[in-house]
């Protein structure tokens, strides 16, 4: 009944309204050129240029400021700083430009409303002003490009020595990392050669691939350098880490790199976002039970389209004290040495070589 | 000025003045017919674009919603929980995105603005060629039917995204959209690049060639340079996509490698080796990029005119809106890979394509600029096409402004792929071209049905449009500042995405009520076209040559001759003028009140000009 | 306007944007169109330059010997298509139809030529799907071929319209006068040099970098 009501009642409003639209436009048929040009409507939509202006600046610095700690997200990189502050300066200055434009327009529109005896001002040129505003924002434009070509010259330059190496791969819809095993030294790989378990490729022709391990988590050592080293089985991915501000691309046939240092380990972070005095970590998220800030983790999520689960691929990265990580480092097994079915793959000459290196226990080896 | 050319013209070409229905309104060589018929194809393929746009929004701002009741419209794309499958979401991503790039902005906006404008304010009888003319628009029709197939496949559509990146398109085991759906897509937009071929050659033809006497290039107004420099563009990419795309056939269809290495998929390791999924992208975006500008450009045109003619003023510098223009042609075929600055490109490269880029800026601010100047002191009548077109300016400032976070490739890092990128060419490419569009409908619609559209109902669609714009794109800045990944069909995943709900949901019942206002025009627009007051011939007193002809111009354009230009289009608010406009078709020689001096000087030549022998201009 | 005052001193002088304004329209369109033509080629032929520059592209690949064949007999219907205007015009209708047959068949020939071409691709063991670098060489080949075939049906419309012509000498006379029938042929002749410079582009590009 009741939706029958509303129904009725919507149809009504709209015949109504079709009335008042048809009763207008027949008498608007009446009116002459001149009355249509200084109309109330002109008036109307004059002031609510204005209004508008008011409205939208108000709504605009209000939710800038109060929603501010949900928008800003936290940053654990050193690059990640730089970029940060690009993006500030950026948006102080683009502001500024913003809000003065629009300003102006509004306000002319506002003022310079149709009078019936007023003429409009003849101003076809003025080459000085034309001249002005061509070099004004050039010169700016310069200045903030320059501090995004240094930041981003640096940002994309050869990873320093010594850099932990990390490789990342994508494949629909899942990332995998592996990292080089004691001997640092991340080992050769074939598309050729993937199969259900050797999911990533692993050449066990290249002795440097023996002690290689895959973790199911991202383990990173704090304030030192790490590269990823990116691939992509399938289709493109892109390897996306926010809290890092570290994007790149994941592109089957031509690997590509990212390197950055994460400058929080995951408990500092924690840590940090609890005594921030930002109310959205404080939240309680509704399936733990516990303040949000305790469950943070560093995430690494697909930023390009790439199927049905793009959505959905996700690992979680741990960063962590140099003695932590060292630790860690040093309890992975090897994947050959949880699959010595892979044994048969190496060649004759590098068996024994192999199982040394993959830390196989001798007993098992035949 | 090309006059001969125009009387050599019409012997072999207009000897079918009355025709039966379908060569008068069908298969119509008629540029304003052609033009009709781009207008509503465009605006029937922005009701469906549109419409997918509400569908996926509704996933995204009410993620929990059951959607069973779009079953009778969905099928099988409701999932048994009642919600929208993510590969269809993917699917009308892509679709969204096709639609309104291509099919609504580019032929839907310069298809109906330049075949209608292009003869009327030039003074032609007709485009150079009206049988190509047919025929881009057949082709474009042919193009928009295989397109509306693809969406009834059982597979779906194309849904690797609008930029169908191989190797995800070129991989039927990739996803479903890749198989028939992207088939068709390519059949599809091949076809429409011949379309837009064949129409842009006809608009740089038509400009250059058919001009009436005393129309030099300096006295063309801004819409015509823009759909000039639109169609110029459109030449020099759209062969590239042709490129782009003939070649991911092959790689889809007959084994070839050109975009294909080193995949393994399905379980299997494919043969292909040697190719390079990055040259699909920089053959993409070598079009792609000057495509935002063929899509923008006749908007900024149409903008141009209305704002001047509307603010009782000239535009303010002419030669530095020309210039812009000129430059912003120019600079679109060298900035195209900051669209890849994440995507493994040499990092060299993209430093080169930051400073480029940030080039481009310079003659998007002199437009703003010379649009807030000309504003200024003006006269300011608010049709429903003049607030559109201050619509347009703030929505161009706002989106334009992103561009520069966007362009810098240090800050672009993080926010490439993310909802800031979303609510930038949203706003300055998306709905700022829309905008110019629905502009240009309000200010021709006399010309092009003879009647009035209903002002009040104008001003409340603007109203509602503008701020409703405003309120579905602006907040999703602060959604891409937070990181979120654009494409994404739930944020549930991650915990670094979960926040926003709120805004989100936002963003949703914004866009409804915007998309739903869009039909308080739809109903102006048809309603109209039949019962519309009767336009007079010169409603908006405007300067230019289309208001010359009678107030439904027939086959040809103008009963007797085709007027003489004899002045610039902008002559609005002379001092010492009775009338606040003197248009262009007035001899310097009646006006003597209100000649500028070096104006006095052309009114020898004018006499000459009449006699047919044309003067020559320091426009080229 | 500012800057119309300088254009007394313009007024006699002739300038080339004022020659390419004169043309006639519809071999504007034809200009444009080619340009747009070229600008496929071209940017395969790019594509495939960038491509072999990072992939190193085939080593010790015989460029097929049939596509030399296929430029000389090219190279040869031009000249012969450059006649076919000057025939027209001192109303030599039997010439123009040699001319015409003559570049026919050296077009059939330059067909059969490409055929060749691509068999002895195929029996050198490249197959289309074999490396980048020979799809791309068949692809705009076949592309040009294709091109050449729209070239094919024009000629042959030509003949067929000049055999008719020296059956019916009014119908000759009224064709004869009208001037848009040289501006078709001058367009056609036009449309044929281009056709052959595409394949010289080709022919070249690929034989210096293959």
């Amino acid at each position: 009944m009741l939706t029958f009501a509303i129904i009725a009642g919507l149809v009504l409003l709209v015949v109504l309204l079709l009335l008042l639209f048809r009763i207008n436009s027949l008498a608007d048929v009446m009116k002459t050129e001149a009355q249509r040009r200084a109309s109330t409507s002109n008036r109307v939509n004059a002031i609510l240029m204005m209004v508008f202006l008011i409205g939208a600046c108000a709504l605009f610095f209000w939710y800038s400021i109060a929603r501010q700690n949900e928008y800003k997200l936290p940053v654990a990189s050193d690059h990640g700083i730089v970029t940060d502050n690009l993006f500030w300066i950026s948006t102080v200055v683009t502001g500024i430009v913003f809000i003065i434009t629009h300003i102006l327009l509004f306000w002319f529109s506002y003022k310079y409303q149709y009078k019936k005896n007023a003429k409009a001002h003849y101003y076809p040129e003025n080459n000085k002003l034309e001249i002005y505003w061509t070099v004004i924002p050039a010169i700016v434009l310069t200045g903030l490009v320059f501090s995004g070509w240094k930041a981003w010259s640096d940002i994309t330059d050869k990873a320093p020595e010594g850099a932990e190496v990390v490789e990342i791969v994508g494949q629909q819809f899942q990332w995998s990392a592996r990292y080089p095993g004691k001997d640092k030294q991340l080992g050769a790989f074939d598309f050729r050669k993937i199969d259900d378990e050797n999911s990533l490729g692993i050449d066990f022709s290249d002795k440097s691939s023996f002690d290689d391990f895959i973790p199911r988590k991202i383990y990173l050592p704090v304030n030192r350098p790490v590269e990823f080293k990116i691939r992509a089985k399938d289709v493109l991915h892109s390897v996306y880490v926010p809290h890092f501000r570290l994007k790149m691309d994941a592109v089957p046939g031509m690997p590509t790199r990212f390197w950055f240092v994460p400058n929080k380990t995951t408990a500092q972070m924690r840590e940090d976002l609890n005594n921030s005095g930002n109310p959205v970590w404080q939240e309680i998220d509704p399936n733990t039970g516990e303040p949000k800030w305790k469950n943070f983790n560093y995430e690494l999520a697909c930023t390009e389209i790439c199927g049905r689960g793009h959505f959905s691929m996700k690992m979680l990265i741990e960063v962590v004290e140099e003695a932590e990580y060292k630790e860690w480092y040093a309890q992975q097994k090897s994947w050959l040495s949880t699959h010595e079915d892979y044994l048969s793959k190496v060649p004759a000459d590098l068996k024994e070589l192999a199982v040394i290196s993959a830390g196989i226990e001798s007993d098992k080896n035949n | 000025m090309a006059d001969e050319n125009n009387a050599h013209h019409d012997e072999h070409h207009d000897d079918h003045h009355e025709g039966n229905f379908f060569t008068k309104y069908i298969f119509s060589l008629d540029h304003k017919v052609i033009a009709k018929q781009f207008l509503f194809t465009g605006m029937f393929w922005a009701i469906i674009g549109g419409g997918m746009s509400i569908l996926f929004r509704l996933q995204l701002g009410f993620p929990d919603m059951n959607l069973d009741w779009l079953r009778p419209l969905l099928g099988d794309w409701i999932t048994t929980e009642g919600k929208i499958d993510p590969e269809f979401y993917l699917a009308l991503v892509t679709m969204h995105g096709t639609i309104m790039v291509f099919f609504v902005l580019t032929a839907g906006l310069s298809g109906t603005f330049s075949n209608f404008l292009i003869p009327l304010q030039i003074g032609a009888r007709d485009m150079a060629s009206g049988f190509m003319n047919m025929l881009s628009y057949w082709f474009f029709f042919l193009s928009g039917v295989i397109m509306f197939i693809s969406l009834f496949l059982s597979t779906g559509p194309a849904s690797g995204g609008w930029v169908i990146y191989p190797p995800l398109s070129a991989l039927p085991d990739a996803m479903l959209g890749s198989q028939g759906g992207m088939t068709l897509w390519l059949v599809a937009m091949v076809f429409f690049i011949v379309s837009s071929l064949l129409g842009g050659i006809n608009y740089v033809t038509t400009v250059i060639n058919l001009r009436t006497k005393g129309m030099s290039f300096a006295r063309l107004p801004l819409t015509i340079w823009a759909f000039f420099l639109t169609a110029v563009i459109g030449l020099l990419s759209f062969p590239v996509l042709f490129s782009a795309a003939l070649l991911l056939v092959f790689d889809r269809s007959f084994g070839t490698s050109f975009y294909l290495s080193d995949i393994y998929i399905a379980g299997e390791a494919l043969p292909n080796t040697g190719g390079s999924a990055l040259l699909f992208q920089h053959l993409f975006w070598f079009l792609g990029h000057p495509e935002v500008y063929i899509v923008i450009l006749p908007s900024l045109g149409i903008t141009s005119e209305i704002i001047s003619t509307n603010s009782r003023k000239p535009i303010f510098g002419y030669r530095a809106m020309v210039g812009s223009l000129l430059g912003i042609t120019i600079l679109s075929f060298v900035v195209w890979a900051h669209h890849m600055f994440v995507t493994g490109m040499n990092p060299f490269l993209g430093s080169i394509f930051m400073f480029l880029t940030l080039i481009i800026a310079v003659p998007s601010a002199v437009k703003v600029f010379n649009y807030l100047t000309t504003l200024w002191r003006g006269n300011i009548v608010f049709t429903p096409a003049m607030l559109f077109s201050i619509g347009l300016v703030s929505l161009f400032i706002s989106g334009g402004l992103t561009g520069i976070f966007l362009g810098n490739s240090a800050i672009d890092i993080q926010l490439h792929d993310t909802y800031f990128v979303v609510a930038h060419f949203h706003i300055v490419m998306g709905s700022a071209s829309f905008f110019g569009m629905v502009a240009g409908i309000y200010h021709w619609f006399p010309k092009m049905f003879g009647r009035m559209m209903d002002d009040k109902l104008g001003y409340v669609h603007f109203w509602l449009t503008f701020v409703g714009v405003y309120l579905v794109f602006f907040p999703m800045h602060y959604i891409g500042v937070a990181g979120f990944p654009r494409r994404y069909y739930s944020f549930t995943n991650f915990d670094a995405f979960s926040s926003f709900t709120d805004l989100n949901m936002f963003v949703s019942a914004a866009a409804i009520i915007t998309f739903g206002s869009q039909f308080i025009f739809v109903f102006n627009f048809i309603f109209s076209i039949f019962k519309g007051r009767k336009a007079t011939l010169n409603p908006w007193r405007s300067n230019t040559l289309e208001w010359t002809t009678p107030r439904v111009p027939g086959h040809g354009n103008w009963p007797g001759e085709i007027p003489t230009v004899y002045r610039w289009p902008y002559d609005y608010s002379k001092p010492g003028a009775e009338e606040d406009f003197i248009p262009q078709t007035v001899p310097y020689s009646e006006t003597p009140e209100s000649n500028l001096p070096h104006e006095n000087e052309l009114i020898d030549q004018e006499e000459v000009q009449q006699e047919g022998i044309t003067v020559d201009e320091a426009s080229e | 306007m500012p800057g119309e005052s300088k254009k007394v001193e313009r007024k006699k002088k002739y300038s080339t944007f004022k020659v390419i304004e004169k043309i006639h329209s519809h071999k504007m369109i034809l200009y444009l169109a080619l340009f747009g033509s070229f600008l496929i080629f071209a940017f395969m032929a790019f594509a495939y330059a960038v491509g072999r520059m990072e992939t190193g592209g085939v080593e010790e690949v015989r460029f097929p010997k049939a596509f030399a064949v296929s430029t000389v007999v090219l190279m040869f219907s031009s000249y012969l298509v450059s006649k076919v205007l000057p025939s027209f015009e001192k109303d030599n209708l039997l010439s123009m139809k040699d001319y015409l047959a003559g570049s026919l068949s050296l077009t059939l020939i330059f067909s059969v030529s490409q055929f060749i071409g691509w068999t002895e691709l195929r029996q050198a063991g490249l197959y289309l799907s074999e490396a980048p670098a020979v799809s791309f060489l068949i692809v705009i080949s076949a592309l040009h071929l294709l091109h050449m075939t729209v070239g094919l049906v024009i000629l042959v419309h030509y003949l067929l319209k000049t055999w008719r012509l020296i059956q019916d000498p009014v119908k000759n006379l009224v064709t004869s006068t009208n001037p848009y029938e040289k501006v078709k042929l001058e367009m056609f002749t036009t449309f044929w040099h281009c056709m052959n410079f595409f394949w010289l582009f080709i022919y070249f590009f690929f034989l210096f970098n293959f």
